[in-house]
């Protein structure tokens, strides 16, 4: 369980983050995003689609993008199937020059995931004095379960950790109301590690 | 016009530049990591290399060390999502003349280009 003072400390952090992914969003798709503030707790596996307010049985596509060294886990752009297609529609007019509407998808989420999961990671890193090692971001798809064993399967995470943390944001593109979200999930050890170096970056600026 | 390598994995992401530069008057070669970067900056012998930072095979970071190591002085401007100030540094450090965050648009990056393609007019003649 986290305190509330762990909880208010890390949704701290993880909104600045959130708010710099909606300002990266808005450059990308020309157009005010609005963003949700962050919701912060640790959760076992099987009630995350209670949290994120998302289905189990919703086709999603996601975008994943491991972090490695001190700090393990990994943050995902999360869509259904039907926003991701709008999304790219949006980006590209169907006019990537991809071979297919299934590559121009994967190609455009792969880009976008990379720039808004780095935009919220980055934001963690850069107050806490930290440096993730990412890994080359991962297209996937299929229910949240589906995404979520998958992305847990290649960064090494277990998740069946019950001390896993997610914070999860939700951005809304105001015009075509076009919903996804970036949730970040991290293991037990890195999760202890994030809040004790968040709780040291507040006190030296206290 | 100049000649500009653009080294990218993101398919998006080589279209949407390779047509900001076109569109700069540029004329644009591409590679899909760091050591095809190598390989195209040795044929082509570019004035400027635009590379992202994290792809497969050889990274960014990578291709910058193979430059250095080559002792080649092209300018390099790094074009990442990376956004952690520690990530800058080390690209600084490694020699990349501009560390600019993704999306770029087409004005900080003909003003990044500008800067070190003809320092005095701003312009490759
Ligand atoms: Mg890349």
């Amino acid at each position: 369980m986290l305190t509330p003072e762990q909880c208010e400390m890390l949704t701290e952090v993880i909104n600045a983050g959130v708010v710099k992914a909606g300002s990266v969003l808005s450059d990308l798709v020309g157009h005010q995003v609005r963003m949700r503030v962050p919701l912060v707790g640790v959760t076992d596996f099987t009630d995350l689609h209670t949290q994120l307010e998302i289905e189990n049985f919703i086709k999603m596509v996601a975008v994943c993008q491991q972090f490695h060294g001190t700090m393990d886990g990994y943050a995902l752009l999360l869509l259904s199937r039907e926003n991701g297609n709008a999304l790219t529609q949006r980006l590209t007019g169907g006019q990537s020059g991809a071979d297919s509407v299934e590559m121009e998808l994967r190609d455009t989420l792969l880009e976008v995931g990379n720039i808004l999961t780095n935009s919220v990671l980055g934001t963690i890193a850069n107050t806490i004095g930290h440096h993730f090692e990412y890994q080359v971001p991962v297209y996937q798809e299929g229910t949240l379960p589906e995404i979520i064993a998958f992305s847990s399967i290649t960064a090494s995470c277990s998740i069946g950790d019950s001390h896993s943390l997610y914070a999860t944001a939700h951005f809304d593109i105001d015009d075509q109301r076009i919903i996804g979200c970036v949730l970040i999930l991290l293991t037990a050890g890195a999760f202890n590690l994030l809040v004790e170096r968040i709780a040291a970056s507040r006190a030296k600026t206290q | 016009m100049a000649k500009i390598l653009l080294v990218d994995d993101s398919r998006f992401q080589r279209k949407c530049m390779s047509k900001m530069l076109s569109d700069l008057g540029h004329e644009v070669s591409e590679a899909e990591n760091g050591a095809l970067g190598l390989e195209v900056a040795e044929a082509v012998k570019p004035d400027m290399i635009i590379s992202d930072l994290l792809m497969p095979v050889v990274d960014g970071i990578g291709l910058l060390r193979g430059l250095k190591s080559r002792g080649c002085t092209i300018p390099v401007v790094v074009v990442t999502a990376d956004i952690q100030d520690c990530t800058k540094q080390e690209c600084l450090e490694l020699g990349a003349k501009i560390f600019l965050n993704k999306p770029v648009n087409i004005a900080n990056l003909e003003a990044a280009l500008n800067k070190f393609l003809n320092p005095a007019t701003g312009e490759k003649t």
